[in-house]
């Protein structure tokens, strides 16, 4: 009886594993087909024979490698930008007392609840005043304003124990030497979550760069790949392009599947930290 | 006492004031603008005229409108649905004592960490009528070929399922933290009395997992019903409008046709329901919350 329940527990196992990996396996070895061998009725698991032509023709065709550096660029600056804002704002939330407080923490759970396709053509058109669009920093900024990170901080910091900034503030310390000394050290893991959701959200961002990042100078991957190469799969095309449209997407994907594997561990505690509330 | 806390004050503004002055610039203004925006007819390269209510009369006489809200809720209603079940099957799967559930982790996460953009053009690759892996096998099995993302009563569903594949992960995490920070003495208790399996997921798993179903539910509810990016890589709002959501028909009006009043009337509808939808999850969930 004990025996058979988990026996197919491995089974149910092992057929998630399996339907999780396909439209990986997919990705792989649609990527490695010549354009004929994508067009075939019965679905080829391995590429016979394995060629690289996709991807030369990926590489050679797109400014591939100019989209990852914007990613990675406007990725680490938003990133930066976030941990910048919010955690001063998330110590301010969860130590110190002033006039407003709940005021402006309603506020900030604006964000929280208002969606960013609420105010998009509004921002677009001060963004355009502003002369931000096409610039990083214009591409960075509305993935900052969201408050999620203050919260997590908020949460986070109010759990610390409050002796030792009390004996601080005793010896005469400011807030600002208290911050930097004693409340950031600790708040290592909670950084280390809101890097790895910021990192992904950036990464994955594609609707505002698909308008606010028009220019090639600027373009990051999802953009990129939506706009330059994807497209080719809407129309009617003949033979259909997915071979280098596979190509094109395990490149782009390459990068965080790899992060992911190595740190696996930080990204289910980082998930883990913040549902625990 | 008093000089401290008015020192108090003002490093707590000054600690505050760069986010406040990015949610001020980049939220506030444009969140708060775009309800008179959506009063007039702007096209941005002319100067915006008043219009009075004429976008909303406009909207509202459109059934396009009206499919794109229904279409927002059934997908919105779907995908949660869908998520928070899968979500926390997956979860129990995963707490089981079995070799080899770390790989089962790994992969149910996996999809979570690459973009929409990605994640939705392998579907549609998949999916495809002629050449795609599931109809490959459909055929296989002696089964008729179907048109998936190319028919209007097939294109939505499709866009739910390869959601469940993408993002259940995230849920499924949540999910088996808390069901680790359940205490195994509540278990143990219950057994020594003669409870049964399940017994013991209906009487302590279920209540214990309240509080973080609501956070699961209302973040895939306000994550889905600003969904964008799969329509826009996969169906491109078709076929006929039948992927077309709020969202999307919001999008194609400022950056398609460039009619900056009439998006913003859209916005402004996704904005009340939003926070109608919000509100109401809350009160129900603190209502439920007392009962137990």
């Amino acid at each position: 009886m004990h025996r058979s329940r988990k026996t197919i527990q491995y089974l149910v196992l092992a057929f998630v594993v399996i339907c999780y990996a396909i439209p990986f396996f997919v990705i792989l070895t649609t990527s490695f087909k010549t354009s004929s061998q994508v067009i075939t009725k019965v679905f080829q698991w391995i590429p016979k024979p394995i060629t690289l032509d996709q991807y030369r023709y990926v590489l050679g065709n797109f400014p591939f490698d100019k989209w990852v550096v914007n990613s990675v660029v406007v990725t680490i600056l938003s990133v930066l930008l976030i941990l910048g804002v919010s955690l001063p704002a998330g110590y301010a939330f969860a130590r110190l007392e002033f006039k407003g407080k709940n005021l402006l923490f309603s506020l900030v759970m604006l964000t929280i609840m208002i969606p960013f396709a609420a105010y998009m053509p509004q921002l677009y058109l001060e963004m355009s005043y502003l002369k931000l669009l096409n610039t990083y920093i214009g591409l960075a900024i509305p993935l900052a304003t969201s408050a999620v990170s203050i919260f997590l901080f908020r949460q986070f910091i109010a759990q610390l124990p409050r002796e030792m900034d009390e004996a601080a503030l005793i010896d005469g310390c400011s807030y600002f030497q208290i911050f930097i000394k004693i409340i950031l050290p600790l708040t290592k893991p909670a950084v280390i979550s809101v890097i790895i959701f910021s990192a992904i959200k950036s990464w994955n961002s594609m609707m505002w760069p698909l308008i606010a990042a028009t220019k090639e100078t600027v373009k990051t991957l999802p953009a990129g790949l939506a706009i330059n190469v994807f497209t080719a799969t809407n129309v009617g095309a003949n033979p259909t392009p997915y071979g280098a449209v596979m190509a094109a997407t395990l490149l782009s994907i390459a990068i965080p599947i790899l992060l992911f594997l190595f740190l696996q561990r930080y990204f289910v505690q980082g998930i883990a930290t913040t549902g625990l509330k | 006492m008093v000089k401290s806390k008015k020192s108090n004050s003002l490093s707590a503004y000054l600690f505050l004031l760069p986010y406040f002055t990015l949610f001020f610039v980049f939220f506030f203004f444009p969140a708060v603008t775009i309800i008179p925006m959506s009063f007039t007819h702007w096209n941005i390269l002319s100067t915006p005229k008043f219009a009075g209510f004429d976008n909303y009369i406009r909207m509202f006489k459109d059934p396009y409108f009206w499919q794109a809200t229904f279409n927002t809720f059934e997908y919105t209603i779907l995908v949660t649905i869908g998520l928070t079940t899968l979500a926390l099957l997956l979860a129990l799967l995963l707490n089981q004592r079995l070799r080899g559930r770390v790989v089962g982790r790994v992969f149910v996460l996996m999809p979570y960490v690459i973009s929409s953009a990605a994640a939705g053009i392998v579907w549609k690759w998949m999916y495809d009528k002629n050449f795609g892996i599931i109809n490959s096998y459909l055929n296989r099995f002696g089964l008729p070929t179907q048109p998936f993302l190319t028919s209007t009563t097939q294109a939505m569903f499709a866009v739910v399922f390869m959601n469940l594949w993408w993002s259940v992960g995230f849920n499924t995490i949540i999910y088996l933290a808390a069901l680790q920070g359940i205490p195994e003495e509540l278990y143990q208790a219950a057994e020594v009395d003669g409870a049964n399996s399940w017994q013991l997921f209906r009487y302590i798993t279920i209540p214990s997992l309240k509080p973080i179903t609501l956070y699961v539910t209302v973040l895939c509810f306000a994550n889905s019903f600003q969904m964008f990016d799969e329509a826009y890589i996969m169906t491109q709002g078709g076929p006929i409008g039948s992927t077309t959501t709020l969202v999307f028909r919001m999008w194609n009006s400022a950056f398609s046709n460039f009619r900056f009043g009439e998006a913003a009337a859209t916005s402004t509808v996704i904005l009340l329901l939003i926070l109608t939808v919000t509100l109401l999850q809350f009160k129900l969930g603190s209502q439920r919350g007392e009962e137990v």
